[in-house]
């Protein structure tokens, strides 16, 4: 049965559209995805010297859908696309000694408006200003847009958000699931305008230390391989998969 | 100048050579290149899903004057563990939900599962509270076993003192696409370390805090070490 959403083929795009949207459709998106990457990683590997080093991989999965979940569209990410410097600047913070003086666990990262900003990431329960006080509703949102320039490691926002809302504005993905070394989440916008999605980024709200405001950082920043187009009414399904 | 380890001897040709920080990056930068070796013969061989290097370990036991006695890499084929998969999950958390109802499951040090980590909240609930001593961890041990997904401590500890326990990191960095931290502890006893794990100590319900093992990886070959001898460790990121 896991065979027929096996994406093959030039026409995959063609052959999913009027299918019904459905998680096994976006493990198949994925699946696709990881050969992309697979097949760019190893055209990267005859060069003398690789651009890449791979390390932890991501993979996004948007589909356009009627309000039935019938697929109009649906595509991948380019496969060389990046995790962002934020992620790594937030990771590397939690890599903090234990026993030290945790106050200065401090992770930089840079906001969507491009401004630099701290967060606590150990600290005293009673501190407000740690960067996931639950009071601020911390959390990880989604955003899509139509602009189509290469990610890069710094990356901070969507490149072309769009002129009508609510697709101008970030929505919520799930709750995150992890299973067999795949890390995934899924989340939707019904769209009230039209346009062509083109990339999709992945964001942490978080507080910000000294200030204690809730700041938004985007971690991960993917381009499609093609534009997605999309009118009122549409739903823009994403789903991100993280390979560990 | 790039220190580049090449040939077959490459362990040997460290031997009292000091211990430095472009020595370690070296090891890094081998350790992905047998790395990515490894993963080009799996795809080839299609028993690979997908290349997914990962996270690196270099390890050099050194004299007090910081001169090498041995050094060695990760096997290429290690993974980041369960525990580390479930707290990233735990991150992608809408922030329109009740908080206080997301929380994960990570198996501790000694193989017990607490499924109250709370990754968003502000009370002794949260995994980051410093209320315990929070932060990273490292044990070495002399298991040779291949790593697996469900690993939760080393396999065999150590009997002398201290290195029978973890020892603290020190602090985390980032730099163009790697993660890095680096830790070390005297040894008092003697032995061959073969393995590495690093741990977080993260704080599930009200204020409990355990060491949680997120990567789990063997050594190309043993190490062997005495007391007095200094076990340097260095974890590399690639993201």
């Amino acid at each position: 049965m896991l065979r027929e959403f096996e994406l093959v083929g030039e026409h995959w795009r063609d052959n999913i559209q009027g299918m019904e949207l459905s998680q096994r459709l976006f493990d198949a998106l994925h699946a696709k995805a990881r050969r992309e990457t697979r097949s760019f990683i190893l055209e990267e590997l005859k060069k003398a010297k690789p651009s890449i080093l791979a390390g932890l991989r991501e993979s996004v999965a948007v589909a356009v859908t009627d309000q039935k979940l019938r697929v109009l569209e649906a595509e991948i990410n380019q496969p060389n696309d990046l995790i962002l410097d934020n992620f790594g600047q937030f990771w590397a913070a939690h890599l903090h000694g234990v026993e030290q003086t945790t106050t200065t666990s401090i992770a930089s990262l840079t906001d969507d408006a491009n401004s630099s900003q701290n967060l606590l990431i150990y600290g005293d329960a009673s501190i407000y200003g740690m960067w996931n006080h639950h009071t601020y509703e911390p959390g990880v949102v989604l955003a899509v847009g139509s602009g189509s320039s290469a990610a890069a490691r710094d990356d901070y926002c969507i490149e072309t958000p769009f002129g009508s809302s609510p697709e101008d504005s970030y929505f919520n993905c799930g709750n995150g699931s992890y299973a067999a070394g795949y890390i995934s989440t899924v989340g939707s916008v019904s769209a009230g305008g039209s346009g062509t999605v083109n990339e999709v980024g992945l964001f942490l709200k978080a507080v910000n230390w000294t200030a204690m405001t809730l700041k938004t950082f985007m971690l991960f920043h993917d381009i499609l391989g093609s534009g997605i187009p999309f009118t009122a009414g549409n739903i823009i399904n994403v789903s991100y998969s993280i390979a560990i | 100048m790039n220190l580049k380890l090449i040939g077959e001897n490459w362990r040997e040709k460290l031997e009292g050579l000091r211990y430095s920080r472009r020595l370690e990056l070296a090891l890094h930068e081998k350790a992905r290149q047998e790395t990515l070796d490894w993963a080009k013969e799996q795809i080839r061989d299609k028993k690979l899903d997908l290349l997914r290097p990962h996270e690196t370990v270099a390890l050099a036991v050194t004299d007090r004057r910081g001169k090498i006695l041995g050094a060695d890499i990760n096997m290429p084929n290690d993974l980041i563990l369960d525990n580390f998969g479930r707290w990233l999950a735990g991150i992608i958390t809408p922030p329109a939900i009740v908080n206080t109802t997301r929380s994960i499951s990570l198996t501790d040090i000694n193989g017990s599962s607490h499924s109250n980590h709370y990754i968003y909240y502000f009370t002794d609930y949260t995994y980051n509270r410093d209320g315990a001593a929070v932060g990273g961890a490292m044990k070495v041990g002399s298991g040779s076993s291949a790593a697996a997904r469900g690993d939760y401590d080393v396999t065999t500890a150590f009997g002398g003192s201290p290195e029978d326990d973890v020892f603290p990191t020190a602090t985390g960095s980032y730099s163009a696409g790697y993660a890095t931290v680096a830790g070390a502890i005297t040894a008092g006893g003697s032995g061959t370390v073969n393995e590495v794990g690093l741990f977080m100590k993260w704080v599930y319900y009200t204020a409990y805090d355990v060491y949680v093992m997120i990567c789990h990886d063997i050594l190309g070959s043993g190490i062997p070490f005495s007391a007095g001898n200094i076990i340097n460790v260095s974890y590399s990121f690639a993201i």
